[in-house]
Parts: C-alpha cells; sequence; structure tokens
C-alpha cells in the first residue's frame, strides 16, 4: 500500500488489534454537576485495565437534566469487563462503595437492552435493612434505600452487552510536550462522541506494554520497542532518531464501527497541526494479529482524511 | 385515538358489565363481530350491537368508548394489553385486576377504581389508570402493581390493603386512607395536617423518586405530570401491617 501522511504526519500501514469484551453502561445522576463530577470519578477510579484493575472504565458523555430520569445533572459511565460474571461482582461493587455514599447521588441503567442482565439495587438492596423500597415504574423497577440524606435511588438491574476493548493509536512526536499536546487534541476529539470510552488517565497511556519479561513472574512488561530512552540498545527499535516521545490512546467501544469512528477522529485531531506541531506518525499496537479478532487498520480507518 | 369506538345508545341509567370488551380480545374482530358479542346489562344479557354503535377499526389500536348516560361497570377490568378511553364517566371496578395496557376516563370514576374483582384477592396488578375526575370508595384496594392517578379527589379507604404500587389522587382523599396498606405508595396532591389512623409522621423532605414517577405519568396530562415540586409530607403506615407503605401528602 502506498505511504499515507496527513498534514505530512506518517501514518504507519500496520493496525490495532482488539478483543471482545462485556460492557454495561450506567447513568449517575446528583444534585449538581459537581457531584456528579465526584461520583463518577470514584466509580471510575482504578479501572484502566483488565489486567490490574478488573474493569475499564470512563464517562462516556455529561448529560444534561432532561435527558436523566430524575431531570437532575448526570453522566453516563461505560464498564468493560471480560466477562458477565466478572462485570457483575465489580459493577455492583463499584456502586455500592462510589456511587451510594456519594452525597444526592443516584443510579439508573443506562443499557436497557443486552445479552444478559446484571444487579444494581437488586444486589444493594439489603443495605436498606428491611426498610427498602421497590417501585416499578413501566418495565423499570427501581429501589428506594434510606440512608442519611435521604434516600439513595437505585434501578434493580442493568444490561450487558458485547463490546470491544483495546482499539488504539500511537503518537509518535518530536517532543514530550508536543506529544502531549497532540494527545490532548485526540482525546478532545474522541470523547465527543458516543459509545467510546477512553480508559486511562487524562484518556491517554505513557507505559504501553508488550507481551512477556525478563522476569518470569510478570507476563507483560514495558514495551522496548517503542521507549525513546531505549533506542540505542533495543535492536527492534520502531523509533525514527527525531523522535522523543510517545503516548497511546486505548479505546473501548461497543462495536466495531464506535471504536473506528473514536480512532478516526483521534487520530484526525492528532495530526491536525501536522508536522510543524512536532507530531512525526501514528502507528498502532498489535500483537501479530493472532490474539485479536478485531483488526483496525490504521490506513483503513484514515482513508477518507488523506492528503 | 384510532382504533373502535362504541357509542352508547340505550337508555339512560342502564348499568352494563364491560369486562368482557377488552382491546386484546377484540383484536381483529370486525365492528359487525363486535356488534354480535353478548354483553351483561340490567338483569339480563344483550347484544354489544344492540346498546352501542360500533365504529369500523381495530380495537388492538385502541378501544373509545362513549357511555353517554349509561352506567358503564367494570370498563377495563382484567385488561392485560391495550388502550381503552372512556369519553366521560366510567362506574365500579374500572381497570379492577387489570395487568398491563392504559387505561384512561376523561371523567369521573366509580368505587374500586383498580382495585379487586369480588371474590379475587388482588386489585390491579401492573399498567397505568389515569381519571381526569374524580374516584369513589377504595380506590386500588389490594393493589399489589402499577399506577392509578386521579386527577380530583378519591374516596374513603383509599389504597387500603394495598399491596404494592401507585395512586396519586391530586384532590385528597376520604376517610380511612392506607387503611390495611402493607406496602405501596397512596400519593395526594393536598397536604395533610396529621397522621392517618395506623401511620406514624415520617417528616417533610423532596423525594427523588417522584421524578420518576413524573417521568412515568409523561403523556398522561395528569395533575401530578403538571405538578412543580416533589415535596412531600411522608407518613408510615399502616403499622399494624408491619408499616412498608407510605401516604406521601404534598406541600
Amino acid at each position: 500500500m502506498a505511504e499515507m501522511r496527513i498534514n505530512g504526519v506518517r501514518i504507519e500501514d500496520t493496525f490495532a488489534e482488539a478483543f471482545p469484551m462485556t460492557y454495561t453502561r450506567l447513568v449517575i445522576t446528583a444534585d449538581t454537576p459537581a457531584w456528579v463530577e465526584a461520583a463518577t470519578s470514584s466509580l471510575t477510579g482504578f479501572a484502566t485495565s483488565v489486567i490490574g484493575c478488573g474493569c475499564e472504565a470512563a464517562v462516556e458523555r455529561l448529560l444534561t437534566p432532561e435527558e436523566t430520569p430524575d431531570s437532575r445533572p448526570g453522566a453516563a459511565v461505560m464498564i468493560f469487563g471480560m466477562s458477565t460474571g466478572d462485570l457483575a461482582k465489580l459493577v455492583v461493587n463499584r456502586v455500592g462503595q462510589c456511587i451510594m455514599t456519594s452525597p444526592g447521588s443516584a443510579c439508573y441503567a443506562g443499557l436497557l437492552q443486552g445479552t444478559k442482565r446484571i444487579p444494581l439495587g437488586g444486589g444493594l438492596r439489603y443495605f436498606g435493612d428491611g426498610h427498602q423500597v421497590s417501585k416499578k415504574f413501566g418495565d423499570r423497577r427501581f429501589w428506594r434505600l434510606p440512608v442519611m440524606d435521604g434516600e439513595f435511588v437505585c434501578e434493580d438491574s442493568v444490561a450487558v452487552a458485547k463490546g470491544i476493548g483495546g482499539g488504539n493509536f500511537l503518537i509518535l512526536a518530536a517532543s514530550h510536550r508536543q506529544c502531549l499536546a497532540a494527545a490532548e487534541a485526540a482525546v478532545a476529539a474522541i470523547r465527543s462522541l458516543p459509545g467510546v470510552i477512553l480508559p486511562f488517565p487524562g484518556g491517554v497511556v505513557r507505559s504501553g506494554s508488550k507481551v512477556g519479561s525478563k522476569y518470569k513472574a510478570l507476563i507483560a512488561s514495558t514495551n522496548t520497542r517503542f521507549c525513546p530512552t531505549l533506542r540505542a540498545v533495543e535492536p527492534e527499535t520502531l523509533l525514527a532518531p527525531n523522535v522523543e516521545a510517545v503516548l497511546e490512546l486505548v479505546l473501548d467501544g461497543i462495536d466495531e464501527a464506535a471504536i473506528r469512528t473514536g480512532m478516526r477522529a483521534g487520530i484526525a485531531a492528532a495530526a491536525a497541526g501536522g508536522t510543524a506541531a512536532g507530531v512525526l506518525a501514528i502507528t498502532a499496537g498489535n500483537y501479530g494479529g493472532k490474539l485479536g479478532p478485531h483488526h483496525f487498520h490504521l490506513h483503513e480507518v484514515m482513508g477518507e482524511v488523506t492528503e | 385515538m384510532s382504533g373502535m369506538t362504541l357509542t352508547f345508545r340505550g337508555d339512560a341509567g342502564m348499568a352494563v358489565d364491560m369486562s368482557a370488551l377488552l382491546p386484546e380480545r377484540l383484536a381483529g374482530l370486525t365492528a359487525d363481530e363486535v356488534a354480535g358479542l353478548p354483553l351483561p346489562c340490567g338483569g339480563g344479557v344483550a347484544d354489544v350491537g344492540g346498546m352501542f354503535d360500533v365504529s369500523a377499526g381495530d380495537a388492538a389500536e385502541g378501544l373509545l368508548i362513549r357511555p353517554v348516560q349509561a352506567v358503564l361497570h367494570r370498563v377495563g377490568a382484567g385488561m392485560a394489553s391495550g388502550r381503552i378511553l372512556v369519553e366521560g364517566d366510567a362506574g365500579s371496578h374500572a381497570g379492577a385486576g387489570m395487568s398491563g395496557g392504559l387505561l384512561r376516563i376523561s371523567g369521573n370514576a366509580g368505587d374500586a377504581l383498580g382495585g379487586a374483582l369480588p371474590g379475587l384477592p388482588l386489585g390491579m396488578r401492573g399498567g397505568l389508570i389515569s381519571v381526569g375526575g374524580s374516584a369513589g370508595d377504595r380506590a386500588s384496594e389490594r393493589m399489589r402493581r402499577g399506577i392509578v392517578v386521579v386527577d380530583g379527589p378519591v374516596g374513603a379507604y383509599a389504597a387500603g390493603f394495598m399491596v404494592a404500587g401507585t395512586l396519586a389522587a391530586g384532590g385528597g382523599c376520604g376517610p380511612h386512607p392506607g387503611f390495611g396498606m402493607r406496602r405501596g405508595t397512596l400519593l395526594l396532591g393536598r397536604a395533610q395536617n396529621e397522621a392517618p389512623g395506623g401511620f406514624a409522621d415520617g417528616g417533610m423532605r423532596d423525594w427523588l423518586f417522584l421524578h420518576l414517577l413524573r417521568r412515568a405519568l409523561e403523556g398522561t396530562g395528569s395533575w401530578f405530570e403538571r405538578a412543580g415540586t416533589t415535596r412531600a409530607h411522608r407518613f408510615i403506615g399502616d403499622l399494624a401491617e408491619g408499616g412498608h407503605g407510605e401516604i406521601l401528602a404534598m406541600a
């Protein structure tokens, strides 16, 4: 395939390799946007990677009062796990410890149709110690749990569905500052899209990993081929001499279209300033195509926005 | 409302048992077929066509009933799905034992609205009843699930022996509300100065779940959809039945 450039930024002829995951979506509300942020930052804390955290989570988008069930400010949060069973345990624990505890909060299902349902209030109701109240409006059941600031209202259960985790691209830049600026632009572009989240801090990963390690106890270790400080000693380095920093964006989405749209928007935003902004190349992480069934070839993803 | 229309043209004051005329039972029947169905009335039985003008249309799309001056009992009783709109008043047991669907009565409803049919242990088990006027005694008696919203007042023993569900009466209620209530919510649009018998004063506050009720009532045009507050005085009871029910009186 011919070389691809966007504003002079080289788009490598490679692909991102992604994996099937199970996801759900919660709608969190509170009295003010600040308390929505407090509740959701707690809910999505320590949820960057299933490998170490058990799940991956982030705010999908903020919601206006007109969009939420109780007419208050809110946010849609997506949580990804490796299985329905894993997600069932993690979600009810996180909602119980992070949403029920947050002043004025409420938790609703943001996914009503899916492959199965997992408990929310249905698992937390016993905290009410016999004083919990169930209300069913239409097809949706809610629990009212008495708490110290009034009642915690929580939907009985939420649907789960099949999604995709691990869509990604890497930004190679001439300086750390420029790399970070490009990554921030990409994050802003992706966060405006529905159905896709960036679970890492600020939406960006700086410690990309490879499979395996020289230490037998570790299943993954730093991605030496993309470490600029190891360029001189790493025979398989993938970095040109002028690359000073690399940052990665990892995307989880509800389907291939969501990942593809997110990657495209993110790469376009990262490359918008071109080489003049210090962005030299965009590449992607994969395992040779043997582990993940979802392959997102950068040239195909960016096919319609080339120079 | 598209669908089938039944307009009463018999004698004023005629009592008719309407429980056989449900959207799910009439779905797919022609006007002539519906007109030929027998219906208990007065002390006997008559064909629907002998008492009602039956318009062409499919009741699956909705059933519009114009009582004129008849007393139509058990309208929508036992209904599981579909929509019934009564343009005028309904008699007793409207929506009794209903398990789904929408029953809208633009006028007043008689006793036992959304309650239990005689001899049956449970009242309404699902669906939505909306009444533009008032309702009689024992509204939502033994109700298990669903929503009944009445713009005007309801009579005595409202939500009596209620098992669960919601009765929202914009004009308040008569004596002995929530008698024998086990769980569920009786929401009143009028302030209640003292705790009804069998209830404890649970204090005044804003109730978040009432926003959910309001969303569930969107499109009905009911009093609570228009109410600008979710602040209410809560009374917990009936304490003789475990005290898991509530009467919420709006401020």
